[in-house]
Parts: structure tokens; sequence; C-alpha cells
């Protein structure tokens, strides 16, 4: 687990988990996304990422889907069902994985397909966040 | 029956019969003027003509029954010889018998058949006419080996080509035969195997596709992450130095990173096309709007011809993968052409419909129509295709249960025509 800022300030930055079993992913998502103002945590595999889940405030979870252990939509599964309501972007090359998820499963779920460049992950992260925010009010 | 010997015994017992009524007659027409002399006269010739008559009639009895113990084993000998016939005439293998020169001498039903010609066009012919030209030599091989006595354990595998040019793969055995007081012959034992062929390589073709299909998915995801952190990596740079030159630079760095990606697309694309989601759908409008897009890649001397019919074509289709597959089409045509025009048609045919894209290119030559929905197949330059468009829209139309066929001529231009269902049928994507 790597932390890439500090976890609290004045006004609080958005938080952002970053999972991907690719280290130099989730350097290179978190290196961008600080830069952007976010405040950003990574984890190398589902397991960590529920224990970063269960112990700090989380905003939008940004996960890979294939990962040794659980993949990326069984983290979300088990991230729904121990009742984190968090959003989700799930990063894949496999489309039909996010095909094949039913709707229930899907909802909240936002597909980044891989490989993306840094505009369109920063677009959908904000996109994401902004729903999420627009949900709460 | 009655033998020729038969006859002529009777007719000699009945002549020796006349004999003796006659001299009975004039005996008896003499019995006044009767004496010991003219007695003795009529027994000694009455006794052997009557004694004649006797032996006659019993060696004609035996003759007859000879003959017909005879009559009985010929009829059996023919049963069997009917009953051969009929084995070989309905044995579901061709048979053909040969001299040793390859002209056939015998052939049975099957083997008419099989090659799609009458008896009388194939009886007195040398049996290597039927043999396609590229395969004489090797059947000619086959045969000489044969007649001297070796390959006999070899299932020889042979192509034959029946009255209408069309191929059969055969499989054949053979018995050479050398009766002591005649000729020798070959026997040729043939089954056709084209179906079996057909199937074994639709069998390979479909292992072929499966583990290309895995190849592809696993490079394209390994792919896939290091082109991320690229093109993270690169933004990272651009964001923290203002140097033009170097900007510049990290943007070219940037394109290639999304060359690089829509290949490893394309590729997730092949190896899973993944369960189709049909919608009814306006498929005059969808042609139109393929048309629209793929305009971008239309030379100046090319003229596009729309012909969609009066009424609007709705079908239910995945549209963005059919959408897909006539941008592609027309893409292709457009590449084609430098000069002339391509003609779009949508034909609604009842239960199905039919999209052809015409063009008046350069047309494909035939070794290449063949290999042309193969995946990796490319004509053209390095960089300029993936060689996936085409096996990807075949597995788009399959995946609706439909087909694509092309015809093409070089220097005269191609069609490619799609074939739908307007309703899905239920099919296997695949692997």
């Amino acid at each position: 687990m790597d932390r890439s800022s500090a976890p609290s300030e004045a006004s609080r930055r958005p938080g952002i988990l970053v999972v991907d079993d690719d280290a130099g992913i989730r350097e290179n998502i978190a290196d961008l996304l600080s830069s952007e103002n976010y405040e950003v945590v990574s984890a190398a595999n589902a397991d960590e990422a529920m224990r970063v889940l269960e112990s700090q405030r989380i905003d939008l979870l940004l996960t890979d889907f294939q990962m040794p252990g659980r993949n990326g939509v069984e983290l979300i599964e088990a991230a729904r069902r121990a009742n984190h309501r968090v959003p989700a972007i799930l990063m894949t090359a496999y489309l039909y994985v996010f095909e094949q998820m039913d709707e229930r499963r899907r909802e909240g779920v936002t597909l980044l397909r891989k490989p993306f460049d840094a505009e369109e992950i920063l677009q959908t992260v904000a996109e994401k966040l902004a729903d999420g925010h627009a949900g709460k009010s | 029956m009655l033998s020729g010997a038969a006859i002529a015994i009777w007719a000699v017992i009945g002549g020796l019969g006349i004999l003796f009524g006659v001299f009975a007659v004039a005996i008896a027409l003499q019995a006044a003027a009767f004496d010991a002399m003219r007695w003795l006269l009529a027994l000694a010739i009455e006794a052997p003509l009557a004694g004649g008559i006797i032996v006659l009639i019993w060696y004609s009895r035996a003759l007859t029954r000879t003959t017909a113990a005879g009559d009985a084993a010929s009829s059996a000998l023919a049963n069997s010889e009917a009953k051969y016939r009929e084995l070989i005439a309905s044995a579901p293998d061709g048979i053909f018998v040969l001299d040793p020169q390859a002209k056939v001498l015998d052939v049975n039903e099957a083997g008419e058949t099989l090659l799609g010609r009458e008896r009388g066009d194939i009886v007195g012919h040398s049996f290597m006419e039927f043999v396609p030209t590229d395969r004489l030599a090797s059947a000619h091989g086959y045969l000489d080996d044969r007649l001297r006595g070796f390959r006999a354990t070899e299932l020889y595998e042979a192509t034959f080509s029946t009255a209408k040019g069309k191929r059969v793969h055969v499989q054949l055995r053979s018995q050479v035969v050398r009766p002591a007081d005649a000729d020798s012959y070959v026997v040729y034992i043939v089954r056709d195997v084209t179906d079996q062929r057909e199937a074994q390589r639709q069998l390979l073709e479909s292992e072929r596709w499966a583990s290309m299909g895995r190849l592809a998915s696993f490079v394209a995801h390994e792919i896939n992450t290091p082109l991320t952190n690229i093109s993270l990596l690169t933004a990272s740079i651009a964001r923290r130095v203002s140097d033009a030159e170097v900007q510049e630079r990290l943007k070219k760095i940037a394109a290639q990173g999304r060359i690089a990606a829509s290949i490893t697309a394309e590729l997730l694309k092949f190896a899973r096309p993944g369960a189709i989601n049909p919608v009814e759908t306006n498929l005059t409008d969808l042609v139109r709007e393929a048309v629209e897009q793929a305009e971008a890649f239309r030379k100046p001397g090319v003229e596009v011809r729309t012909e969609l019919g009066s009424e609007p074509v709705v079908c239910t289709v995945d549209p963005l993968r059919i959408h897909e597959v006539l941008v592609n089409l027309l893409k292709n045509a457009f590449e084609a052409t430098a000069n002339g025009r391509i003609r779009v048609r949508l034909e609604d045919r009842g239960p199905s419909v039919a999209v052809s894209v015409s063009d008046t290119g350069t047309g494909i030559r035939p070794e290449v129509q063949q290999r042309l929905f193969e995946a990796f197949y490319t004509t053209k330059k390095k960089g300029e295709g993936t060689g996936l468009g085409l096996a990807i829209s075949r597995n788009f139309v399959a995946s609706h249960g439909g087909d694509i066929t092309v015809t093409s001529e070089v220097g005269k231009g191609s069609t490619f025509t799609v074939f739908l269902p307007k309703q899905p049928v239920s099919v296997t994507t695949p692997a």
C-alpha cells in the first residue's frame, strides 16, 4: 500500500483508490491524479484494496480487471457487500467483461478501456466524481 | 430343354420306328404267302430295329438325366455370378477393374456416381482421364508401383475430377489379380472422402481460429498495460516541461501510442467478438450512415451510388457491429478504387436481407480471394492494415447467423455481399 499524499487537508480532496497489479500503472496514475489535486491511495490486489476501504474514506474506486486473486469485478462486488457504495471505474481491455455483467452489478460502474491516455482517465474520473456528488446531494 | 444330341437321338428313334412299322405292315400283308424264309427275314429285320429303338430310348433317357444335372449346375453358377454382380453393383465404394495400361474394363454403380459419368463414358476409357492434370504423375506412379508389387497395404489418397469439373477426394485401395490362364488386371476400390475431408478441415480451422483468438487476446492484453504506461508517462513529462520541441516529440510518441492501441483493440475484437446485442434496427438508415462515415476514404474520381429501395428495411441486428462491418467493406472498396464507381445496394429478401458493396476497382486475384477472410492476411502495405478487418467482419456477421461472400474479377472490380437473417438465429459465437 503506498500513499501518495497526506490524508487530510483543510478542504478535503476527493480520495481515489487505485488498484492494479502493475506497479507502473499504480505509480503513473497516482502521479497524474495527484497532480490534479486528488488524494490517491493505491493497492496491488483486491485484499489490499478491501483493507483500504475499511480504514479510510474513499470517493472513487479505480480498479484493474485482471489481477492475481480476486478480479476487479469481484472486488467491486465485495465492496458493495461490505456496504461501500463507492462509485467504481473498471479498467480493462476485455470489453466483454463489462458486457457480461448484469445490469444490477453494472450499477455505478464505468468502464475505462485499456489502453487509455491521460486525458481519457482524467475525464472519466472527473465525470464519475461529479455524478457521485450529484447523486449524494 | 432338350440338347442337340437328344434331338438327334429322338430323330433316329423316330426313323427306326417308321422302318419297324413299314416292315411290320409288309410282313402282315404277306401273311397269306407265308413261308419260313419270310418269317426269318422279318425277324432278322424287325428284331435289330426294335433292339436299336430300345437301346436308343434308354440312352436318350440317360442323356436327358445327365443334361438335367448339368442344367442345374450351370443355373447355380449363373445364380452365384448374379449374386456377385449384385454385390459389386450395390457396393457403397466405387469399384474399377483396370487392365495394366489403366484402361477401365468394368465399373460398378458407385464408381459411376463418384465420377458423375455414365458407364459408357468410363468403360473402355483410360482411368487417367478422370485424374486431374496435377495428380497424373502420382496416379501413374501408384499404378506402376502396384503392378510391380509395391505399396500393397497403402491407402492411397487421390483426387478425381467429375464430369462437371468438381474435384472429389478419394481413398483408394487396390488389388492386382494375376489369373493363370488370362491377363493380369487391377481392381481399384475407391471411397469418396470429400465430405469427411471437408468436416476435418472445418474442425482444424475452428481449432486454429480458437487458438489464434487466445493468442491475440493474450498479446493484446499484455501490450495494453505497457501502452497505458507509455501514454501516462508521456503525459506526465508533457506536464512538467515547457520546451516546444520536447512537447512536439511527446505528441508524436502519443500518436504512435494511439496507433498501437488501435491495433490491440482490433486484436481483441477478433479474439472475442463477444455476444451480439440485437435490437430492431432500420437497416436503410444504418447503411446510409456507414456510407457517410466511409466517405472520408473516397478518392476524388470516385462516384458513390446507393440503391436502398423505397421502403425502409427493418431487421433485428446489433447496429454497432453491422455498422462496423459495412464501414469496413466500404473502406476497402474506396481503397481499391482510384477512379470509377462504388455501388451500395440493399435488398429485402423476405426473411433475410442482402447488402452488397460493389466497386469498379482493381479486383482480387482468385488465390487472394481464397484467403481474404483469414485473420492477419493482408495485401496492404505494412502499417496500413492489420489483416483483421474482414476476419472480424465475418465473425460479426456469423454471430448474427449470416454470411459474407465475395465475387471479383481482376481489373473489373469486386462485390462483397452481406447476408443477414431479419431475426437473429441463435448461434454460438466463435471463441
